[in-house]
């Protein structure tokens, strides 16, 4: 198993950015732009390495943050739901890049510049595993229950859905609300993970890497997610020779996907095999059949 | 968008899905297993290789090739640094393998690229602490070292750092060394020396969101200026990124003190000296860390006369630093950065302590090895270092820049 | 106090520039446009090229540079964003699917010239552009000429381009199509076309802003664009998005707050006051301080799912 051992961090690195991953995916897929989660990645990050070195146990930190962080959400998505598509996006684009600057002018509370490091508490690999597998779970049940066609519905006509009965509002206030909540275990697992966590390194470029994750898998659900942020976290490892051209290879790659495969990988494979099968129906009664004429 | 994804997902398309991505995964790690079984993501292998040759060579029991890790900031913000770091490391390890400095035995570096990115430095160094390599050399950012310090000591696996110069990285006894002088080292000399040219009164400008530089400007400097009797009118932290320091340099050139610290880190520098000069500000400004003329050479002739103390002296004429600044200059074409000087050491810090290792050889050997060279000190292309608990102190020296070159004006 | 007014004319200068352009492509086209911030380095690093090998004069260089920048945003209107809205269901896929694209885009830009430098700033000398002080009043007052040639610039650029979209053809059809694309194509305005041109004004305006500011500061470093970007935003957000007397207003507004910030208030928080403003603009007043009703880009406007069929003579 020396392999695993080897590149350990960069596994635990995955499992982290599929959970922020899905943080995003969460609200791509009813349609609403938001990138706050991201926000909350940092700030979950600082107050579990705040409480950690006041004695608090991770399994409380972790569970402390994630609530906490998920009331916010919904408490932000009020005011927030108000905003349609890019006044949106640029909110929370706005909001995810203050939260650095306060925290470096943080004085000693928050560590300056330098920010926190000799985090006491740790979360072993297993547990990790552990928590993106129960994460996964809950918010695969969101998505094929009630909730998950909800979404589906609100991003294709808002207005039809409103004339059905649905909620919008409700439904983006929990779309915000669980972002949030997973942002903010996404960051303070992340502290744990490094035993450090610091204002640098939150910026344009996570953003722009997390939103990647999200987009390049399929935002259409949370697999899509997963695999978009292994994909994402793991490229430069396999691509090693290609150095420093890394960013510009990953700029293709999200133009490319836009504009070759929209839904994602996810969206992709799942055209694949549609397209096989409707062949091989077609094959057997020459019968076009009504998904066909749909699409 | 079809009426497929508003149906729910039936139980064979989920296990079908699912199992395309567990394919998927198990597949691509067979793929990375194969592909990052081979070393380095960028940067080069030192010169020689392991071609062994017996290796029964004098009283120590060293292996015919000494491997290392050197994990640097090689892309990114901080690049420029990284990249002098291992300029200079590379210099040092063709000097030492070449002149048979340990015998028949080759160091070998294998470089890693962090991207100035903490979470990289991190799963680098576990990495490297989990394989078979006998020492690491540390990134130079103080959010990277810090991180990482913790890791390379509980996996006891000898370290050296260079710059990196946060609290909390070196821990006497442990297996962390640093070849840099944290700045409150090299400060004193500089504050003695503006207060000898009339200084009383001064304003910082410095880089709040860097931890080496807000540090000097918020903790080591003012406590300094205080014994030496000099009053700080002004302290102005920016945000990495600021370009325009035009309001900056209004408000000081309207204090007018009779000095202005700048510190910033690579080129940042010249933009604010630029401002300062444009807004008619006329005094002393000085700087630290980053002034150095690839840095001030925007700047021309409006950074003349600035003054900064810095570990490293090219002008020097002891025999070491000039052999280095010579060295660097063949092999690299440009005059050498003091963070060359500091990777160069760095391996030449290493390579004393392996001298100093008896017994059979293991990390543990190899870190008293190094305590004990430390201990003894040597003279390196930063002068004659002297280690106290494992971490370089070194009074500097202090420089000047004429406009276009770089005079030392007072040095140890 | 004038030094004040004076530096602030200059950045704020850059920031209208530079915010109308992305406000222009965001209430034309729906591309809110990450990339903005790499064609104003694209310029800035034009500029620095040509600096550095020709010795040509200012006033060739500035129209040479902003029609290079231009022609990158046409390009990528061509290849990419054009593609993109004729794909989408609905006008936020649309917009979704062009942010995400120029951010690709702008990272392909940023690092083709990380590589170009190394990293590293570069310098474009005060001599070669022939910048220098014009000192007046003595000692109360420096200014340079290129900040009296930005201000200028600036407020002639506002003024025509705020004319030519209230009277001519061309901004009436621009008008129109940023409401209805689809009608225009019935009207016999070629939408697509009129969507490349607004992008090369778009593109220009930045690589303008970029080529100024990159000489006045003498320093051009690949990511100088990116801070820029949030800035605009608060610019667009306090003007209204589509108001170009907002953004003019909005950008000297900042740049003044900016500067009074550092000048008397705790210095390192000079960044985070665009940030602090789009979100308080946004949660207080949602349609800017100097809301539009005519071509404004409404807030509550989901009816233009029409933008999608701006290549097909008839839609559905």
């Amino acid at each position: 198993m020396g392999y695993f051992t080897q590149n350990e961090v960069l596994f635990q690195q995955t499992l982290v950015y599929m959970i922020l991953a899905i943080s995003i995916q969460v609200v791509l897929r009813s349609g609403v732009v938001s990138l706050a989660s991201i926000g909350f990645y940092t700030l979950g990050a600082y107050a579990g390495a705040i409480l950690s070195k006041d004695g608090w146990p991770s399994l409380a930190i972790l569970v402390l943050v994630t609530l906490v962080s998920g009331l916010v959400g919904y408490a932000f998505g009020r005011p927030l739901a108000r905003l349609r598509g890019l006044y949106l996006a640029m909110a929370t684009l706005a909001f995810d890049l203050v939260i650095p600057i306060l925290l470096s002018n943080g004085g000693s509370f928050t560590g300056g510049s330098l920010g926190l490091y000799g985090i006491p508490v740790s979360i072993s690999t297993g547990a990790l595993v552990l928590i993106v597998v129960v994460v996964i779970y809950v918010v695969s049940q969101i998505e094929r229950g009630w909730m998950g066609r909800v979404s589906l519905a609100l991003r294709s006509d808002e207005d039809l859905a409103r004339s059905m009965g649905i909620r919008v509002s409700r439904e983006r206030y929990l779309s915000f609300a669980i972002s949030a909540a997973l942002g903010g275990l996404a960051g303070s697992l992340n502290g744990m993970l490094f035993r450090a966590v610091s204002p640098s390194g939150i910026g344009f470029g996570l953003i722009t890497l997390v939103l990647a994750m999200a987009i390049i898998g399929g935002r259409d659900s949370w697999l899509g997610a997963i695999i978009g942020a292994y994909l994402v976290t793991w490229l430069p490892q396999w691509l090693g020779f290609i150095g420093l051209y890394q960013n510009l290879f990953f700029g293709l790659i999200l133009v490319a996907v836009m504009l070759f495969f929209p839904d994602g990988l996810l969206g992709a494979a799942r055209l694949g095999v549609s397209s096989l099968r409707r062949r091989q129906i077609a094959g057997r009664e020459q019968i076009p059949t009504g998904r066909q004429m749909a699409t | 968008m079809t009426g497929d994804s508003i149906r729910p997902v039936r139980r064979s398309q989920y296990k079908r899905a699912v199992s395309a991505a567990a394919i998927l995964a198990a597949g691509s790690m067979a793929v990375a297993a194969c592909s990052s079984s081979s070393p380095a993501s960028s940067g080069s292998t030192s010169g020689a290789s392991s071609t062994g040759s017996a290796n029964v060579a004098s009283s120590t029991t060293l292996p015919s090739t000494i491997t290392v890790t050197s994990i640097q900031d090689l892309t990114g913000a901080v690049g420029p640094v990284g990249i002098s770091t291992q300029d200079g490391m590379n210099l040092a390890v063709k000097a030492i393998n070449s002149s048979h400095m340990l015998g028949n035995t080759q160091i070998q570096i294998t470089y890693k690229d962090t991207q100035t990115t903490q979470s990289q430095a991190v799963a680098e160094a576990s990495a490297a602490a989990s394989t078979n390599v006998d020492a690491i050399f540390g990134p130079v950012l103080s959010t990277e070292a810090v991180a990482v310090a913790p890791i390379v000591e509980s996996a006891k696996i000898p370290t050296i750092f260079t710059q990196a110069g946060g609290p909390g990285v070196v821990t006497p006894g442990g297996y962390v060394f640093r070849v840099t002088a944290p700045q409150s080292d090299y400060q004193p000399n500089l504050v003695k020396y503006l207060a000898a040219h009339n200084v009383k009164t001064v304003t910082m400008l410095y880089d709040s969101t860097v931890p080496t530089t807000a540090g000097i400007a918020q903790t080591t400097l003012p406590p300094l200026f205080k014994s030496a009797g000099i009053s700080i009118k002004g302290s102005y932290g920016w945000a990495e990124g600021t370009s325009d320091f035009s309001s900056y340099a209004t408000k000081v050139a309207s204090e007018n003190p009779d000095a202005v610290g700048v510190e910033g880190i690579t080129t940042e520098p010249s933009p604010v000296i630029i401002a300062l000069r444009n807004a008619g500000y006329k005094g002393l400004i000085f700087g630290g860390t980053s002034f150095q003329a690839f840095t001030l050479q925007a700047a021309g002739q409006q950074a003349k006369g600035v003054i900064w103390a810095t570990d490293f002296d090219q002008n020097s004429t002891s025999p070491t630093t000039a052999a280095f600044v010579k060295a660097y200059e063949a092999a690299y074409k440009g005059a050498p950065l003091d963070y060359a000087a500091e990777g160069y050491d760095a391996v030449y810090l290493l390579a004393y302590g392996l001298k100093d290792t008896t017994g059979t050889f293991s990390r543990a050997a190899l870190q008293a090895g190094l305590a004990k060279a430390a201990k003894a000190g040597f003279t390196g292309a930063l002068g004659h270092n002297v280690f106290v608990n494992q971490d370089l102190v070194e009074p500097g020296y202090i420089q000047t820049y004429t406009g276009s070159a770089v005079e030392t004006i007072s040095g140890s | 106090m004038i030094q004040v007014i004076a530096d602030s004319l200059a950045l704020g200068s850059v920031y209208v520039l530079f915010s109308l352009g992305l406000s222009l492509s965001w209430s034309v086209l729906g591309l809110l446009n990450l990339a903005h911030g790499a064609q104003f380095m694209l310029g800035a690093y034009f500029a620095f090229l040509v600096g550095e090998h020709f010795h040509v004069s200012l006033l060739i260089v500035l129209p040479l540079v902003v029609v290079a920048v231009a022609l990158t945003s046409v390009i990528a209107d061509l290849l990419v964003y054009r593609r993109l809205r004729i794909r989408a269901g609905t006008p936020a896929e649309s917009e979704l699917a062009m942010l995400v694209a120029s951010i690709g885009l702008a990272a392909v830009a940023e690092t083709i010239v990380q590589n170009a430098t190394s990293g590293n700033s570069e310098f474009i000398p005060s001599s070669v552009y022939g910048v220098r002080t014009l000192s007046t009043g003595g000692s109360v007052l420096h200014i340079t000429n290129i900040q009296v040639l930005m201000t200028i610039v600036t407020i002639a650029l506002t003024i025509a381009f705020a004319a030519v979209v209230k009277w001519t053809r061309f901004g009436r059809a621009m008008r129109a199509a940023a409401v209805d694309p689809a009608t225009c194509e019935l009207l016999g305005v070629n939408a697509n076309r009129l969507f490349s041109v607004t992008m090369a004004i778009s593109g220009g305006m930045a690589g303008l802003a970029g080529v100024l500011l990159g000489i006045y500061l003498s320093n051009v470093s690949f990511q100088m664009g990116d801070p820029l970007i949030t800035k605009a935003f608060a610019v667009i957000v306090i003007g209204g998005v589509g108001s170009i007397a907002g953004a003019a207003i909005g950008g000297y507004v900042l740049a003044l707050a900016e500067t009074l910030v550092v000048i008397y208030g705790p210095a390192s928080y000079q960044d985070a006051i665009s940030f602090a403003l789009i979100i308080i603009v946004l949660l207080v007043r949602p349609t800017g301080l100097f809301a539009q009703r005519r071509w404004q880009r409404s807030l509550w406007d989901t009816s233009r799912r029409t933008r999608s069929c701006s290549s097909r003579r008839l839609c559905t």
